[in-house]
Formats: C-alpha cells, sequence, structure tokens
C-alpha cells in the first residue's frame, strides 16, 4: 500500500481516494494528484540523478546526496515539471550543475581520497565485464579530463544505454550535436587509454 | 595495399564514428588485409573498453533509505513552510492594522496642518432691524452677501443664520471655502489660499452724497430743520 504525502502528513491511497470522492475538482484533490504523480517519478528517476552525479563525484555518499537534493527541488517545482520528459531533463541537469558545483567546492585529492574508501564504489569494480580497479581509476581521470559538454554526453550514454534521441530530449539539444559531442568524447578518452588497453590481457 | 589510408579511419569506424560509405570500404579493404583487421579488433577493443569503463564508474543504485529520506526531508519541508507561514499571517495582519491607523492618522494631520482661519460672522437678529456700528454699511453688505448666496445656492439667507462679512465679488470663493470646511473636504493648501482672499482687505469705496431731495411731510420731525437752518 502506498503511502502519499500531503500537507505534511503521510495518508495511505485509500484515504486520499476518499478525500478526493468527497471534494471532486477542489485544491485537496488537485494535490492528491500532483502527490501521485510525484510517487511515480519517486519510483524511477531517482536512480537516474543518482547516476548522474556518481559519474562526477564518484562517491556513492556524495552521489546520493546530490540525488536528495534534486529530488527535493523537483519536488518544490514539480508544477511545472508534471510533464515525464520534462521532469527527467529537468532532473539530469539539476543533478549535474549540483555535482560540478560540489567539485568546485572541495578539492580533486578529497574526492579520489573519499572514492578510494567508498566500499560501494569497490562492490561496482568487481563485476566481470568492467575493468580492473586501477583501470577504472584511469577512466575516471579521462573521463574528468573531458570538457563539461562532452562529459554529459559521455555519461549519460553509459546510463541505462541512453540511445541518441533520448539523451538530445534529455539535454535540450539537437541528435546531431548529441551524436558528434559522443563521438568525440569516446575518441578523446580511446586516445588516453590507448597505452592502458595494450597492457591489459584481452578478453 | 594502401593501409595508410585507412589507419586513421580504424578508430572511428570502431566508435561508430564513420560515415557508412567509408565504412565499406574499410570493410573491404580489412577483409584483405590482416595488419588492418588486428588493426580495427584492437580499436574495437578500446572503444569497448572506454565504454564499459564509464558504464562501471555510473552503475549503481540509491540507498535503501534513499526514498524514505526524501520522504521525510519533504515532509520537514512542508510542515517548516506552514510554520513559516503561520508566524507571518499575524505579523502581516498586525503590519496591515498599523498601517491602516497611521494612514488615517495622516490622513487627518493633513487636513488641519494649515493655519486654522479666522472667519467674522454677525449674527442677526430673528427680528427687526440690525443695528450696525456704521449705519447702512453692514445692511447693505448683508443685503449684497444674501443676493448672491441665493445666486449661488439657490436659498434664501435666513434671519436667524450666522453670515459672513466678506468684500465684495470675494463672496463666492468663502462660501465654497464654508462648504468645504463644514464637510471636512478642505486640505491645508485650499484653507490658506482662501483664508488669504478672506484676509485682503476690504475695498471701501467712497460714497458719492447726492443732493438731499425735498422731504415728504411724514418723515419731517419737529426737532429737526430738513432745510438745515436755510
Amino acid at each position: 500500500m502506498n503511502r502519499i504525502g500531503i500537507g505534511g502528513v503521510w495518508l495511505i491511497e485509500t484515504e486520499i481516494d476518499a478525500l478526493a470522492t468527497r471534494f471532486p475538482g477542489d485544491a485537496v484533490s488537485d494535490e492528491t494528484a500532483l502527490a501521485r504523480e510525484f510517487e511515480q517519478r519517486l519510483a524511477d528517476c531517482p536512480k537516474l540523478a543518482y547516476r548522474v552525479a556518481l559519474g562526477v563525484l564518484r562517491s556513492a555518499t556524495e552521489a546520493e546526496d546530490v540525488a536528495q537534493e534534486a529530488m527535493l527541488r523537483a519536488y518544490r517545482n514539480f508544477h511545472r515539471l508534471r510533464d515525464r520528459e520534462r521532469f527527467r531533463a529537468w532532473l539530469v541537469r539539476t543533478a549535474w550543475r549540483l555535482s560540478l558545483d560540489r567539485i568546485r567546492a572541495r578539492g580533486r585529492r578529497a574526492r579520489h581520497e573519499q572514492a578510494a574508501n567508498d566500499e560501494r564504489l569497490r562492490a561496482n569494480t568487481q563485476d566481470v565485464t568492467a575493468p580492473p580497479r586501477e583501470l577504472t581509476r584511469q577512466v575516471g581521470e579521462a573521463l574528468d579530463a573531458l570538457p563539461e559538454k562532452l562529459r554529459i554526453v559521455m555519461i549519460l550514454a553509459a546510463i541505462e544505454g541512453h540511445s541518441t534521441r533520448e539523451m538530445a530530449k534529455l539535454l535540450g539539444l539537437p541528435e546531431g550535436t548529441v551524436k558528434s559531442r559522443l563521438f568525440l568524447a569516446r575518441k578523446r578518452m580511446a586516445e588516453k587509454l590507448q597505452w592502458a588497453v595494450k597492457n591489459t590481457p584481452a578478453g | 595495399m594502401g593501409c595508410e589510408k585507412y589507419s586513421g579511419w580504424l578508430t572511428d569506424a570502431a566508435l561508430d564514428g564513420l560515415l557508412s560509405s567509408k565504412q565499406g570500404e574499410l570493410f573491404a579493404h580489412a577483409s584483405e588485409c590482416e595488419a588492418c583487421r588486428k588493426a580495427y579488433a584492437q580499436a574495437k577493443q578500446l572503444s569497448t573498453f572506454v565504454d564499459a569503463g564509464v558504464s562501471a564508474l555510473v552503475s549503481g543504485e540509491p540507498s535503501d533509505q534513499f526514498t524514505a529520506r526524501l520522504r521525510s526531508r519533504i515532509a520537514n519541508e512542508r510542515h517548516a513552510n506552514r510554520a513559516a507561514w503561520a508566524w507571518r499571517i499575524p505579523f502581516a495582519a498586525t503590519t496591515a492594522i498599523v498601517a491602516a491607523i497611521l494612514v488615517i492618522t495622516l490622513a487627518n494631520w493633513r487636513e488641519h496642518d494649515g493655519p486654522r482661519p479666522q472667519i467674522v460672522a454677525i449674527d442677526l437678529p430673528a427680528s427687526g432691524p440690525a443695528t450696525p456700528s456704521v449705519p447702512g454699511f453692514t445692511q447693505k453688505r448683508v443685503a449684497h452677501s444674501s443676493h448672491l448666496r441665493q445666486e449661488v445656492l439657490g436659498q434664501p439667507t435666513l434671519s436667524t443664520q450666522s453670515e459672513i462679512l466678506v468684500p465684495p465679488g470675494q463672496l463666492t470663493l468663502a462660501m465654497q471655502f464654508s462648504d468645504v470646511t463644514e464637510k471636512r473636504r478642505a486640505g491645508g493648501k485650499d484653507r490658506v489660499s482662501a483664508q488669504a482672499e478672506i484676509e485682503k482687505p476690504l475695498e471701501i469705496k467712497a460714497i458719492v452724497i447726492e443732493p438731499i431731495g425735498t422731504p415728504s411731510p411724514i418723515q419731517l420731525s419737529p426737532f429737526a430743520d430738513p432745510y438745515g437752518g436755510l
């Protein structure tokens, strides 16, 4: 049974339905609809914000904080973001900006130390398809070296296998621009990581 | 074999950035060239490595407490907003009341900010002739103002009403001022200008003495000499 927050009080869905039936068309039902839609976003969008933040911050704790903040801001502006695509695009951009702000707020060395100690990230690197931890660090450095315009495209492409069209929608850019930026980003990273791959056993 | 031509294309093809026409040409060449095939495989491996590396960086999910924590923050924020408004509403109401009182006070103060005019009035008795200090002068003025009042207001002067003595030609202004004052709509500026008009000295013209005609017998008095002793 889902719970929906109205006026700081969490109500179960049956109570909300009862309220909406008793007062059809009034502010309560409108607020109920908003709360219900936000619940739907809450089910699938935090992961997107979290992963965008993780791609920049490389720290699970900080990425979660950023995703929390982005979702909270989305909640405050939800009356303007009821459309799902618009909501996701807004969320990506907000999470991206918040993450960059965090990066600027702290030193690069501190970020790497935290990333090294992050248990969750270590668990992620043990995926069989993923490169070893040292290579992951090098990939991270190569990613950080990219300009912001190229980096966001690279991160989005890696999240949930977004297509060029989906990324264009999320970023509000023409599809051709996204495609060329993605190619440029991958090429620059490949050039930087070329020597590392040569030293890695094929498989 | 022309491998130099295709070496630059290999990475682009592996990163899916080569035009399809060039890609066909490259693959046709690679099918016959072992070195280019090997180079393409390496480029493809590099591309896969980059993609897998970035995917590894961004893989992961928020913790189980994420949603509960977010809901708690939303609830706290809503509660804080309500608390903020609960404090603001009485404050706003009090401010509005104080502002209203201030506006009313200022409006009244503005009405009385000019010097209060002193209007000299004379009372006429309800019946019987007036007994002015200067014979003929006041009666003439009163009659003049009464006439103008009737012209301006359409109502005659009552005998018991107080009358303002003003110079001829300024009565209309004085009456307008008097009306406004009674209705409490006059501002200080109006009063000052009206007062200035009223305070103008009376214009007293020389009296032309007409030759006295022969008095009627009724007017003759046994104690007066109608011919001046002639």
